[in-house]
């Protein structure tokens, strides 16, 4: 979008014509501005005082302190007790700069981030398959060409509204092919004939794939061409799925088994026909198999020979703001710069030369998030947290919990533009920069390289991240430089990122104010599709990998039970911490809503709009009951955005998938009860006595 | 020496190498390939293990073999597996632990596994030789039941297009094939002994139902008829001869009149047998606690006399869902065993506890797996919605029926939870029903918002019967536009595709387009 300072300096915002929104913008979009100035705005470093309160204090104070704690730390318990958070919101400047500080200046393993909760499954399925993880291997502008796009968890009419633009496509040729246990907004654009909605039991989404790659075998419709010359591992597949035939699918998943055949058959033949798509979201990979959900829906396209053909293929839809780009330059536990695998010793060497250090300097691979998070504040674990763009607190499962867990540390440090939840309870607050106060780049879904532009001064004392990490490193005595200016940040990130597998080295700032479209990999010139001639495996060819359903952390719902989905909102924005602030936002959705189905809620003698306390095995949360048809009759609906005792995280378990780390947020079992008048709501039900 | 030192890993032996042993086998690799489980692996078969439950289309055509094969030897083997496929086991020394196989080979065990499955069973009829449950059934050309990969070959001969096909009983299996077999092209005759199909899956309302289905794709039905001859010519099938002394005559039979579990061995060897290897509920041999059984050969019978959990069966259920369940906790338990010693190292996979108890379905979902026509039921159906008001009986019954649109729903609770279903031509109530059943949950107490899934006010949905539904998705085409063209003269799928392009994408909907065919041409003729 594109900002306009006024004459009283008041910022107002327009959509841009980009290929991702043509100009358009959501809700979130039009009023961001409202944010900039908000009176919530942090405009000085606050020090937790003796008796409990946040007070303000000068800089230079702040880094003492910070210097302080590091280095006590790390004497008393070693390097790796002190860790680092950051965020998929972050620029590539700063999550690049924070994985650098963390292994250079502060020597630690322990980084990593809350595009864990995100990106990550559908990130490690597509390196185990192709080798390279990129949301969209082609422009997203592709799929308006498509007669048939299937999109799997995603309800981007919600989340992502500019990109329903691109689905017009498929559902005038009536081939919008919608998998979600909502009757979600993305889900009613298949109705009237545009295509078909698909509602399974939350949790199946992998049966019900391997049940439609079933029929695909079954009715002889792969791609045996395709298959022979760029793939491998097609045997064990038709294997694998051997025992889900559509009838047992449909016992599993409450999907028809003829819906399932149609399914099949449909993207078949769009295959031959004009174009396919398959899209996954987070509504498959938040489980503690979305790696392997993932996969399954790759072997999908892969049998169907569309990854890497000019009108089909595969991608994933990024949810943060830099979704992409934060995963791909060192945030995470395991990755240096470039996508480069923090273990592979060609990759240690290289990021090491262009740092300035040792290898043997160079941490390995760390913890990922739920790990990391599960080791605060343990005597031998991690005993001070530095948390960069990340409201944990609300955005991490099993929140009740985490608050212990936080509470244990010796010492917390948030940097953040208002007092988020997290931040509330740090002993050191940072007030750093909002977007219209920062240079920078994002990459976008399709890995397209965009820059972002101050246009207005920060509001007080508040800092950007680059001059806090420059500032930090100095103090602690760093043995390589940290430039504090995101461009002098980005031109070091191309050094360290060239020849990794997210090459930025031919990207610069110069180009990317041309308007140039930099989709990655770009040593001399852009990529906007990859896979065209090979895959990004060693010899090239896509890896089909067998997999085969696995038990849930909470068994399937009986009796009374329902199963929670969380997710989110039109209306919000990840933790809700800059969202719930904007008053147009905040009105049209100001306190949680439990979806619930009138038939489960009828049974349960719970009314539309009362107060209702949701029980897991984790703890409780208080919300109001929102009445729909929208929803399965078996499971409820909970966005995160939410704080405090609304907080739908306190329900959610912290046991991960084994591959990506990613937790399970999509099928925790719960209990619906209405509060009774003579409870009083909130205060009784913290989690904490609940749990 | 048959007795070796303590420390040497377990010895499992496996006997049947079926769906469920192929499952089993999957749990237990990990074991197997850090040495902690040694695995041998017994098939009277020589082909490793496939999946039955596609036989009838395997043998029609509509799939290949490839798709069946649920294990790859090769594999297995390079994993530490050991198998001997196409040698039966002649004999068990339970005093010693070992089996002797047919050509005298011995191999000790600790634990040993039944897997035998099922042979088809076979009526008494004059013409064919006796076929003692249990055992598999010795048949003259032009006759053949439905189990294995032989008899999908000789049923392939058996049924091409317009070959006269006569198929014995009306269960689920006999079902499947006559609808499978017509819509090939074959001429079917379907015989059963009930008074309608399906007579222990369905009631009578749901039954008349289907017997329409049947009618309208050609296959004609022979009702309460019992079967007493088989007349052959030249060695070779011709006609099957009825009680009644009439005669329905054609180019092949098949045989689907259910199951019996493969006990010979473990009643040779001592073991007590009833229907099935009788099984206590941790799948244990009542008599040996090293010998398991699981699967179609297995009947669960503690020493309770009302044990609620012990149901009592007469066939196996020919469903596979119940054998992959109980090879998932027998491997859990067996692995559990071992770790006595090592630590369960996965928290992803939960050993049972002590006090756990193998999965037992004792009245699994029937789904019919034919296309045109959804029928899925389950546990009891035979009550009717009044019985439950006099009495004491304190379950509920709710029923929607609407035999001109083929659609019929029955729910039968106890507290709330199905305990019993039929759901006829309602695809997504069906689907539903089917996960409330499976997973015990409580149905709303207004059962009639279940069957909104398959209405036009449902949210996503739209009429699927009205004339704007979109019924060829590829192309657009409404069912509106697809009656004008019948109206019109085009009496045909292929027709009607070149005038509308209607089933000329992924041919999906041409089932749709056939039933428009039916539904509009018999009304214009009336």
């Amino acid at each position: 979008m594109t900002l306009t300072r006024g004459s009283d300096d008041a910022v107002t915002v327009t959509g841009r014509d980009f290929p991702t929104n043509r100009g358009g913008l959501c809700r979130k979009g039009w009023t961001a501005a409202e944010l900039i100035r908000h009176p919530d705005r942090l405009t000085r470093p606050m020090l937790r005082d003796r008796h409990g309160d946040l007070r303000p204090i000068g800089w230079d104070r702040a880094y003492d302190v910070i210097v302080e704690q590091i280095r006590r730390t790390q004497r008393d318990h070693g390097h790796d007790a002190v860790a680092v958070f950051g965020g998929g919101g972050l620029t590539n400047e700063k999550a690049y700069l924070l994985g650098k500080f963390a292994r250079v200046a502060l020597g630690t393993a322990m980084i990593d981030y809350n595009g864990r909760f995100c990106m990550s499954s559908a990130a490690a399925a597509a390196n185990r398959a192709f080798g390279i993880d990129r949301g969209l291997p082609f422009p997203v502008a592709d799929l308006d060409r498509a007669n048939t796009i299937m999109l799997l968890g995603s309800n981007v009419a919600d989340t992502m509204p500019p990109f329903v633009q691109h689905l017009a496509g498929a559902v005038a040729a009536g081939g919008l092919i919608v998998v979600d246990p909502r009757v979600s907004a993305t889900a009613r654009l298949t109705a009237g004939g545009s295509g078909l909605h698909l509602q399974p039991a939350p949790g199946t989404d992998l049966e019900l794939l391997l049940g439609i790659t079933q029929v695909l075998f079954a009715e002889k419709l792969i791609k045996n061409d395709y298959l022979a010359r760029r793939a491998v591992g097609v045997g064990t597949i038709r294997r694998s799925v051997a025992a889900l035939w559509p009838e047992r699918v449909q016992s599993i998943t409450g999907v028809p088994a003829d819906t399932i055949r149609e399914v099949a058959r449909r993207l078949a033949w769009a295959a031959d026909h004009g174009g396919c798509y398959l899209l996954t979201g987070r509504g498959v990979e938040q489980h503690v198999n979305g790696t392997d959900t993932a996969t399954a829906a790759i072997n999908l396209a892969l049998l169907l020979g569309l990854p890497g053909s000019p009108d089909s293929g595969y991608g994933t839809l990024t949810g943060q703001g830099n979704g992409q780009g934060g995963r791909e330059h060192g945030q995470k536990s395991d990755q240096l710069p470039g996508y480069r695998k923090i273990t592979d010793p060609a990759a240690r060497d290289h990021v090491a030369r262009v740092w300035g250090v040792d290898v043997d300097q160079l941490p390995g691979p760390g913890l990922p998030a739920v790990q990391l998070l599960e080791r605060l504040g343990r005597p031998d674990g991690v005993r001070m947290l530095m948390v960069h763009g990340s409201n944990l607190l609300v955005s991490a499962p099993d929140a009740t919990r985490l608050q212990r867990r936080l509470a244990d540390l010796d010492f917390l440090v948030v940097s953040d533009f208002v007092l988020s939840e997290t931040a509330l309870r740090a002993d050191l607050v940072l007030p750093v920069l909002q977007w219209a106060e920062e240079d920078g780049t994002m990459t976008n879904l399709e890995g397209r390289v965009i820059r972002r532009r101050a246009v207005i001064e920060p509001p007080g004392q508040a800092k950007s991240e680059l001059e806090i990490l420059q500032e930090l490193a100095r103090r602690l005595g760093a043995s390589s430089a940290f430039p504090a200016s995101a461009r002098e940040v980005f031109e070091e990130l191309r050094l360290a990122s060239a020849g990794g597998i997210a090459d930025y080295s031919g990207i610069d700032y110069d180009l990317l104010d041309r308007d140039a479209a930099a989709h990655w990999p770009y040593r001399s010139e852009s990529t906007p599709r990859l896979f065209t001639d090979s895959f990004g495996t060693a010899d090239g060819k896509a890896v089909l990998v067998p997999v085969r359903p696995s038990r849930p952390v909470d068994a399937p719902p009986s009796g009374r039970q329902l199963t929670l989905i969380t997710g989110r909102l039109l209306e919000h924005y990840q933790s809700g911490v800059q969202t719930r602030r904007i008053p147009e936002l905040d009105h049209a959705v100001p306190r949680a809503r439990l979806q619930i189905h009138p038939a489960a809620a009828a049974r349960l003698g719970i009314d539309d709009g009362d107060e209702v306390l949701v029980r897991s095995d984790r703890g409780a949360a208080v919300c109001w009951a929102e009445l729909t048809t929208l929803i399965r009759q078996d499971s409820v609906f909970l966005a995160f955005h939410f704080a405090e005792d609304a907080s739908a995280n306190r329900l959610t378990a912290a046991v991960a998938d084994p591959i990506s780390g990613m937790p399970e947020f999509k099928t925790s079992n719960v209990t619906v009860e209405r509060v009774t008048s003579g409870q009083s709501g909130g205060a009784q039900f913290d989690g904490e006595e609940v749990a | 020496m048959l007795l070796q030192h303590a420390r040497r890993a377990r010895r499992l032996v496996i006997i049947g190498f079926g769906p469920v042993a192929s499952r089993l086998i999957d749990e237990l690799l990990p074991a197997v390939r850090d040495h902690r489980l040694q695995l041998l692996v017994i098939g009277a078969e020589s082909q490793p293990a496939y999946n039955r439950i596609m036989i009838g289309e395997l043998a029609l055509g509509s799939i290949d073999q490839e798709l069946m094969i649920m294990s790859d030897l090769q594999e297995l083997e390079a994993d530490g597996v050991r198998f001997r496929l196409g040698v039966p086991v002649t004999e068990i020394d339970r005093d010693r632990r070992f089996v002797t196989l047919a050509d005298g080979d011995q191999y000790a065990y600790d634990e040993l596994i039944f897997a035998t499955g099922a042979a088809a069973r076979v009526p008494r009829l004059a013409g064919l030789p006796e076929c003692p449950p249990g055992q598999d059934p010795m048949l003259p050309a032009g006759v053949t039941v439905l189990r294995d990969l032989g008899d999908a070959e000789r049923l392939a001969t058996m049924s091409q297009r317009g070959r006269e096909l006569v198929v014995l009983g009306g269960g689920v299996l006999g079902m499947e094939l006559a609808l499978t077999a017509a819509e090939a092209g074959a001429v079917v005759t379907l015989v059963h002994a009930g008074r309608v199909p399906m007579e222990r899956n369905l009631d009578p309302t749901a039954a008349a139902i289907v017997a329409r289905h049947l009618r309208r794709r050609r296959i004609r039905i022979v009702a309460d008829a019992r079967a007493a001859a088989v007349r052959l010519h030249e060695g070779r099938f011709a006609g099957l001869g009825l009680a009644d002394g009439s005669q329905i005559s054609g180019d092949g039979l098949v045989v689907c009149c259910g199951a019996a579990p493969r006990t010979g061995l473990a009643a040779r060897s001592g073991l007590l047998v009833d229907v099935g290897i009788v099984v206590d509920h941790q799948l244990r041999t009542v008599d040996d606690a090293t010998i398991s059984a699981i699967g179609d050969c297995a009947q669960m019978r503690c020493a309770e006399d009302d044990c609620e959990r012990c149901v009592a069966i007469s066939a196996p259920s020919g469903l596979i869902g119940p054998g992959f369940a109980q090879a998932e906790w027998l491997a859990a338990r067996l692995l559990a065993d071992r770790h006595q010693r090592q630590p369960v190292e996965s928290p992803a996979v939960r050993s049972p506890a002590s006090g756990d108890d193998a999965p037992c379905d004792g009245a699994p979902v029937m789904i019919l797996k034919t296309p045109g026509l959804s029928v899925v039921s389950a546990g009891s159906v035979d009550l009717d919605p009044l019985d439950c008001l006099v009495g004491e009986d304190d379950r509920r019954v709710a029923q929607w029926s609407d035999p001109e649109l083929g659609r019929y729903a029955k729910m039968i609770t106890r507290g709330g939870t199905l305990e019993g279903l039929i759901c006829i031509g309602l695809p997504r109530t069906a689907a539903e029903l089917t996960l409330l059943y499976e997973r015990g949950s409580e149905l709303p107490s207004d059962r009639s918002s279940l069957l909104r899934h398959d209405g036009p006010d449902h949210a996503s949905g739209t009429d699927p019967l009205g004339p704007d539904a979109t019924v060829c998705r590829c192309n657009g085409v409404s069912a509106g536009a697809i009656n004008a063209a019948i109206d019109d003269g085009h009496r045909d799928v292929t027709a009607i595709g070149r005038a509308t392009r209607a089933g000329t994408g992924c041919g999906t909907c041409k089932d749709r387009i056939c039933e428009l065919l039916r539904t509009r041409t018999e009304v214009v003729v009336a």
